[in-house]
């Protein structure tokens, strides 16, 4: 859902789309030049236990509920566990509430979702696929905290080695993550 | 003299056609059929042929599925003809570039004359490539008797594993590439343009597919297929996908996939030739391919705007395999994984296609035939006792009651509880093991036994 906005989107900026589930989006901040790989993972329950496959390279991932439904904000909550479990600390985290349009049928409170955001160390934004709401932003922003991570491994890296690679880590991968199935039907139109 | 390295082989039709309108009664063009191999080596033009440039295309022609296809024609220049004993032209057996060299009596005793000659009339990879080739014909370079070696050692040890093979065969490639570029250095910077400098590791990469992939190939698959038969996991795929093409619902295909009947055949047509392929960065191509035509009918198939996500294509993917039987996935992600460059590797979008085939691969040996497949909800109760230095260990899957296994696994005193739970998770086949933990129970009281306690030792403290 996020994704085929991402896809059109960034197909305006001449992004090249080889396949609606993986993305390259060539950004350029603060003068380093970056290439963000957005991957989409299968959310079905039945390939969770493959996940590891996806996001054991990745530096940062974006977990997608729908606003309407509790149940894609629990299967979030899932998947936080299990990333921080098996990537630790080194992962950045990004929770969007996707369908803010509907903001009427809302049933997961604001709050609660912010709070638990804050809560895990991830930072919650409201977006609209629907309506460009706030997906900029959100991939903007989780590419210069996975950026500052690396350069901040990278720091420590060298102050524990005494000799320093200077190798620049510029490929950044991004999980993106589709919760539920039915998070999506509706909006695809 | 060389045959091999040129042979063209192949069970489809391979054509050749000498384009040149003041040649129209000069056209050659040999079509062959139900052979296993072809050797095209040289064309030869008669000494009456016009001294002009001819452009030679070559393509092919595959047979898929009662489907022909065919290559993209590729026309390149051959030198004129010399006017003495015919011009002899050398074709290379590249599907993408054909490579027309001159075959002179210079050639052999120098290297630097024909690379230049041959720049002014060919591509950009052509010199390179040729180039490259000549130096693993020539023995004098010593580059050709490192190959030959290392191919004749490698092919000697008949039980390596294949893993340990093919990073050798990795690092022998990188070295040769750095060793050929090291002893050409000079001569590729001062004829080369700096873009064309830049691909040279990529051709070179190619042409290391060739001398090395190729005539390992076989002893490759070899050894994989012993391997994965001792671990039982060519056995337990092919009984799966058995399984699988009888519960579709298995997969979580969502959609009507039988509107995709026709995208099928071509999807596993990519497949096959994947499969058909020697050159790792080939089958990545096909298998790109045929996750693109996934894409495709996914599309065609969903209606619903055009969306689909990883939701819709891996449950296709994994049917696409069911239904194709291709029972050596493992080995083949695993032949690319191995062999592809690191580089390469990190590519975003190769790494996805690897990683949607690893995925497949890895929920299709999860699935059980004998019970449904484990999910994450299920939850393993384990009721450990102690035999000496056994444990039995009782396993409940939580959401099927009928099913309890009963194990006695042999428990060292210094087994930590991880050591355990990855022992069992191998026992029980579980994909997930790091969602399950041993618990200890005492009166009711659940504790979470850490990574690093050893259950032996709980055991004799209760």
């Amino acid at each position: 859902m996020v994704l085929r906005y991402v896809e059109d989107k960034f197909n305006d900026q001449h992004i090249q789309t080889l396949q609606a589930t993986f993305l390259n989006k060539k950004l350029n901040i603060g003068g380093k030049r970056i290439n963000l790989a957005i991957w989409d993972t299968a959310g079905q329950e039945r390939f969770h236990a493959l996940g590891p496959i996806y996001y054991r390279m990745s530096n940062g991932a974006i977990l997608v509920y729908d606003i309407t439904d509790e149940d894609s904000f629990q299967k979030v909550k899932n998947w936080v566990k299990e990333l921080k479990k098996m990537l630790g600390s080194e992962i950045c985290l990004s929770i969007a509430g996707n369908k803010v349009d509907l903001d009427k049928e809302r049933n997961v409170p604001v709050e609660v979702a912010e709070e638990y955001a804050k809560a895990v160390g991830a930072i919650h934004f409201h977006t609209s696929a629907k309506q460009n709401l706030g997906i900029e932003e959100l991939f903007l922003e989780l590419t210069q905290r996975m950026m500052e991570r690396a350069q901040a491994l990278e720091l420590q890296k060298a102050n524990e080695l005494t000799r320093t690679n200077s190798m620049r880590r510029n490929i950044v991968i991004v999980d993106e993550d589709e919760p539920a199935p039915p998070t999506r039907s509706c909006c695809g139109t | 003299m060389d045959n091999t390295f040129f042979s063209w082989f192949g069970t489809d039709n391979v054509n050749i056609a000498i384009k040149s309108p003041k040649l129209a009664h000069f056209h050659l063009c040999r079509r062959t059929k139900k052979k296993k191999y072809y050797e095209i080596l040289y064309l030869v033009l008669p000494p009456t042929a016009p001294i002009v440039s001819y452009q030679v295309g070559v393509w092919r022609e595959y047979k898929f599925y009662n489907k022909w296809l065919s290559t993209k024609k590729m026309w390149s220049y051959i030198c004129e003809n010399d006017g003495n004993n015919g011009q002899r032209c050398r074709l290379s057996d590249d599907k993408n570039v054909c490579i027309p060299e001159v075959w002179t009596k210079e050639r052999s005793d120098s290297l630097d004359q024909p690379l230049q000659k041959t720049r002014e009339w060919c591509s950009l990879a052509a010199p390179i490539r040729s180039f490259a080739f000549q130096l693993a014909t020539v023995k004098r370079t010593g580059f050709g008797e490192k190959v030959d070696r290392f191919i004749s050692c490698t092919m000697e040890d008949k039980r390596a594993s294949p893993k340990i093979v093919m990073s050798n065969m990795r690092q022998f490639m990188t070295g040769m590439k750095n060793f050929v570029v090291a002893l050409t250095e000079k001569e590729f910077k001062r004829t080369l343009t700096s873009t064309e400098y830049l691909n040279l590791y990529a051709i070179l990469e190619r042409v290391m597919h060739k001398l090395v992939v190729r005539p390992l190939k076989e002893h490759l698959y070899k050894l994989f297929v012993e391997e994965y038969s001792d671990t039982g996991a060519i056995q337990l795929l092919a009984e799966n996908i058995k399984y699988a093409r009888k519960h579709p619902e298995d997969i979580g295909i969502t959609f009507n996939i039988l509107s995709s009947e026709e995208s099928m055949d071509e999807i596993c047509s990519y497949l096959q030739l994947m499969q058909d392929v020697y050159s790792p960065l080939e089958k990545m191509d096909c298998l790109r391919k045929s996750i693109d035509s996934i894409v495709k009918a996914v599309k065609r198939s969903v209606n619903r705007g055009g969306m689909c996500g990883a939701d819709e294509i891996l449950p296709f993917f994994i049917w696409v395999l069911v239904q194709s039987g291709m029972v050596a996935a493992e080995i083949q992600a695993d032949y690319m994984k191995g062999l592809l460059e690191q580089s390469e590797l990190d590519k975003g979008e190769v790494g996805y296609c690897l990683t949607t085939l690893l995925t497949a691969v890895e929920y299709l040996k999860s699935i059980n035939p004998s019970r449904t497949p484990l999910r994450m909800e299920t939850r393993t109760v384990l009721q450990v006792e102690e035999i000496g230095s056994k444990m039995k260990i009782i396993v409940l899957l939580n959401d099927i009651s009928d099913s309890i296994l009963i194990k006695t696994l042999l428990v060292k005193p210094n087994m930590t509880s991880e050591d355990v739970c990855k022992m069992i998770a191998r026992k029980v086949r579980v994909t997930n093991p790091q969602d399950y933990a041993l618990h200890k129970i005492i009166d009711g009281e659940e504790t979470i036994l850490d990574a690093l306690d050893c259950p032996q030792a709980i055991l004799r403290n209760i």
